[in-house]
């Protein structure tokens, strides 16, 4: 089991790429299983995996990163054991930071576990994230193996956005993407990244 | 949003700024003077419910009704024309359910699952909405609450 953590701010399109990531992973003929952390009380993401036919963990009321932290390794070893996917996804909360969740695994979790971590950005609100969330967009792409840039149809990547991600990830693999168009390369792709050498 | 920001030479006390404080939120934060995380002072508004319409709503029109709320809400809390947070809605109708996500003012992104028929009449439905805002310009929770769930 590989664990793919995916993390980016509050509306960026985890949980849109996620579903996508899902579709291509079964057509693959590989299994997934998926732990859902929100910091409401109420889960809402869910219905996007209702009917993939693949677990579904929800870790409600409390960012992992910080807050409910022991759930998430008791979780993720418990869906090991029992359910033992190709893949485990993790869909972090907005506010989760990158280098807590890397410590944690690297904490606590099994040896040898493949913590692959992915961020996913939201290009058209790129200026003011960078204008008033500046250290949250950092630490949300500086510990990012991959970047996946959002939204890239409402506005473009442009040169001068590339290198600013480049600079702050230092060189993490990035991909563009528009997550609410139908994509059916987008697992091949992002697989192809994990295997490059999409891991810092 | 706290407006209080560490630098080096703020002075608070806390003299660890390996971090930024009060952009995000860490659990072993011993700042004298910081006692708030980014999530504490967010505007947050988790809550669930089981509706009724009248019957003579489509699912269509209830879809508009609250994106048209949900838009309201980022109005009121958006910065230079996007929501720093995120605003979002799911609702389950019999056989179908419709997600709304708001990130810019103005906009609502929708994306229909299930069997969706935008000319469904709409009887019971259930109701879910996450707000989660950086921004907390004091809107009132219980009105959001009372013109979303009646």
């Amino acid at each position: 089991m590989e664990i793919l953590i995916f993390a980016g701010f509050l509306g960026s399109g985890k949980t849109t790429v996620i579903n996508r990531l899902l579709r291509g992973i079964s057509e693959r003929g590989q299994t997934a299983a998926i732990i859902e952390n929100e910091i409401g009380d109420v889960g809402i993401d869910d219905v996007f995996f209702e009917g993939t036919g693949m677990s579904v963990t929800p870790l409600f009321g409390g960012c992992v990163c910080c807050q409910i932290t022991g759930s998430l390794i008791e979780a993720a070893q418990r869906i090991e054991d029992e359910i033992k996917p190709d893949w485990l996804v993790v869909e972090m909360t907005g506010l989760a930071l990158m280098s807590n969740i890397r410590q944690l695994f690297a904490k606590y979790g099994r040896d040898g576990i493949v913590v692959h971590t992915i961020s996913v950005l939201d290009i058209s609100r790129w200026e003011i994230l960078n204008k008033a969330l500046y250290s949250i967009l950092v630490n949300q792409l500086t510990d990012a193996d991959i970047i996946l840039m959002n939204k890239t149809d409402i506005s473009p990547v442009t040169p001068e956005i590339e290198e600013k991600i480049a600079e702050i990830s230092r060189g993490a693999l990035t991909l563009e993407l528009v997550a609410t168009q139908e994509n059916t390369e987008l697992w091949s792709k992002l697989e192809a990244l994990l295997k490059i050498g999409g891991q810092k | 949003m706290s407006e209080h920001r560490h630098s080096a030479d703020c002075g608070c006390g806390c003299n660890d700024h390996e971090h930024s404080h009060h952009n995000h939120h860490e659990p072993d934060c011993d700042c004298p003077e910081c006692g708030e995380s980014v999530v504490d002072s967010a505007l947050k508004l988790s809550r669930s419910g089981e509706l009724t319409a009248n019957g003579k709503i489509t699912a269509e029109q209830l879809t508009g009704r609250i994106s048209e709320l949900l838009m309201s809400v980022a109005l009121r809390l958006g910065e230079d024309g996007f929501v720093l947070g995120h605003i979002k809605a799911v609702i389950k109708l019999a056989n179908s359910a419709v997600s709304i996500s708001v990130t810019r003012v103005g906009t609502a992104d929708t994306t229909l699952l299930g069997e969706y028929s935008p000319s469904e009449l709409v009887g019971k439905y259930s109701l879910t909405v996450n707000i989660l805002s950086l921004v907390n310009t004091g809107v009132s929770l219980d009105d959001i609450i009372a013109e979303l769930f009646g």
